[in-house]
């Protein structure tokens, strides 16, 4: 039972802490996936795991901005569970790398959480400016500041405890597929090719223009050269 | 004069128009159409300089917009609106579109919330029944992922709660 | 008139929590609020109560951006012009956010995300370490000058952002994205042990050049069939993928 709960704790309080990132202070991008889940995985004892698993999130998710009101899918919430997950079920007979492919696709669904989350906290805090406006009538300035702290204290503790039971969940229902159906859990490992089909698909589209590809081709020569040198 | 996509938004050329909806749909050229911005030196300006390269950028009033739509025959059209009336205001002076994005309106004096990002006041709802009236649909969407919902079916229930 | 060092630092460092309380209704309203308060409280002799009032609203811009309006604000403020500040807040505020989203989260981001995914590649420590200290040490500089700027300039803000070759610079990360997607993409081909994981990173990367997801609307039921079957014969089938 420990051996559950205990990266459980970690991983949700290590997210409420991270998520303040997001949004609320600084945007220093350690909320990212490829900063988060490694440091996860670093603390949890799978560092290349969650290396693997930041990259792919990373990626995915590297196009969806948080411009104006709009509020983006964030990765932050699977890419942790994902990597919570590997950690649980590493020895549930799958290999590390196997479980962590699964994962990275079961734990994609807790994005919607993330947002259903984020959205409730940004409605909740329509009612502080009208709070702040009434001290500043009193003229108690400082109480008025005080009050933007409160928001940033719940934003915390909202994503700790929905990490929390979002990884439960999560986490349970893996633990229980890697052991029962292993070739289920392969299955949703093998999802790993349809970017590829997709990219592909893409490429045909024509939303790519002339100009781009010429970089793009320079760039994939260059990069196969040097991992080529690499090698040898 | 293929117009591929006409929006309202009082935030003009922001982020979601540059990053979302310009690559989504693919236009070569931005209209944008108010009677009080096409005056405003420095805010026709800053639009200029916040475009990315490779788009035309008209600024014109809104009586100006069928002729200049007449005059521009190669380019991938895209409109915004300031507001709700300007938009009324092409449409009388004979725009036609049927279908119409809404982005954000964030009218706070006297505005009441219709969805996250678009706040009417009573003027804007008689427009949008207005609008309605004419056959022009009006959707609620902030970037292309985003989710669509009809302006006017949200006004009505609006008015049936309260 | 001169911002000290303290003040500076206080502004920045208030600035990182400008969008603490986000809402729909005024935005980071609040956040600049508690950025500009307590310098109103120390300079505005006459009145704080009603510049304190004035400042607590809607307000939302990039949060980069924000620290040149909080320059701009609390120079006329001090200087005791209301009016100006309130005008200076409304006319740039969108602009800035449109200049910011399409410079920090459009090119630069993007552009040091990538390039640390591909030293990442190599050695991922390094990678993620370049990640944060070069956008970070990008983010307290923007932050740190345009503050500055802002106060210097609070007379015209407008001339000193359109003086500026901002466009300049989104157009140089974009140059820097797209070869750099396909370094990553040329890395990832060859890079791992396991030709699965590549095949991973590979097909991710290509996505993101193609804007292949775009296609999933238009494209038919045949396409999508064909990509479930493919991804069950490659899950069930082929041995050498890494989850065998």
């Amino acid at each position: 039972m420990s051996e559950f709960l205990v990266p459980l704790v970690i991983t949700a309080i290590f997210g409420g802490v991270v998520s303040l990132d997001r949004t609320c202070f600084g945007q220093f991008m350690v909320s990212r996936p490829i900063v988060a889940a490694p440091l996860l995985g670093l603390f949890l004892g799978y560092p290349n795991e969650a290396v693997f698993i930041g990259l792919v999130y990373e990626l995915l998710f590297l196009r969806s901005l948080p411009v104006g009101a709009h509020v983006p899918y964030h990765p932050l919430y699977p890419s942790l569970i994902a990597v919570l997950i590997t950690v649980v079920t590493a020895r549930s007979g799958l290999g590390t790398l196997q479980s962590a492919s699964a994962a990275i696709i079961l734990s994609l669904p807790s994005s919607v959480v993330d947002r259903v989350v984020d959205l409730s906290w940004r409605r909740s805090n329509e009612r502080l400016v009208t709070r702040a406006t009434a001290y500043v009538r009193l003229e108690k300035f400082r109480a008025a500041r005080a009050i933007h702290f409160v928001s940033l204290g719940r934003y915390f503790l909202m994503n700790t405890v929905s990490l929390f039971l979002a990884g439960i969940f999560l986490v349970t229902i893996c633990s229980y597929l890697f052991s029962a159906y292993p070739r289920i859990s392969l299955l949703f490992a093998g999802a790993g090719v349809v970017p590829l089909f997709v990219g592909l698909a893409g490429l045909t589209s024509g939303k790519v223009r002339g100009k781009a590809w010429l970089g793009f081709t320079f760039g994939l020569a260059a990069g196969v050269l040097v991992s080529l040198g690499i090698r040898l | 004069m293929p117009v591929v996509f006409v929006r309202v938004d009082d935030r003009l050329i922001h982020g979601q128009i540059v990053e979302g909806w310009v690559p989504f749909v693919g236009a070569d050229a931005i209209y944008v159409v108010d009677d009080e911005i096409c005056l405003d030196e420095s805010r026709c300006r800053l639009m200029r300089m916040i475009l990315p390269s490779g788009l035309g950028l008209r600024i014109i009033a809104t009586a100006e917009l069928s002729e200049a739509l007449a005059s521009d025959r190669l380019n991938r059209v895209m409109i915004l609106f300031n507001s709700l009336n300007s938009l009324v205001s092409a449409v009388e002076n004979g725009f036609s579109m049927g279908n119409i994005n809404v982005g954000n309106i964030h009218n706070l004096r006297g505005g009441h919330q219709i969805t996250p990002s678009v706040f009417l006041n009573k003027n804007d709802v008689t427009l949008v029944k207005k609008l309605h009236d004419m056959g022009i649909a009006l959707e609620v969407r902030d970037v292309p992922d985003g989710r669509c919902h009809d302006l006017f079916k949200l006004v009505c229930h609006e008015d049936v709660r309260r | 008139m001169k911002l000290s060092f303290k003040d500076r630092a206080g502004f920045v460092l208030k600035s990182l929590f400008l969008q603490g309380s986000w809402s729909f209704r005024h935005m980071q309203g609040l956040g600049f609020f508690y950025s500009i308060s307590g310098w109103l409280e120390r300079n505005v002799e006459d009145g704080t109560r009603s510049a304190l009032r004035r400042h607590l609203g809607f307000f939302n811009t990039h949060p980069f951006m924000a620290p040149y309006l909080i320059g701009v604000v609390a120079r006329l403020e001090k200087e005791g012009d209301p009016l100006g500040s309130i005008s200076a807040k409304d006319n740039l505020m969108s602009p800035l956010a449109a200049l910011g989203d399409s410079l920090f989260w459009g090119s630069l981001r993007p552009m040091f995300i990538i390039i640390g995914l591909g030293i990442s590649l190599h050695t991922p420590w390094l990678g993620i370490a370049y990640i944060l200290v070069s956008f970070n040490l990008f983010n307290i500089w923007t932050r740190w000058t345009l503050l500055g700027k802002g106060f210097d300039n609070a007379r015209n803000p407008l001339d000193f952002i359109t003086d500026r070759n901002f466009r300049g610079a989104i157009q140089g990360a974009q140059l820097i994205i797209i070869p750099a997607l396909g370094f990553l993409l040329g890395l990832a081909a060859f890079r791992f042990e396991s030709p699965g994981v590549s095949i991973v990173i590979f097909g991710l990367s290509l996505l993101l050049f193609s804007r292949g997801w775009g296609t999933f609307r238009t494209f038919s039921v045949v396409f999508v069939a064909v990509v479930i079957l493919g991804w069950m014969g490659f899950g069930l089938e082929v041995t050498w993928l890494p989850w065998k």
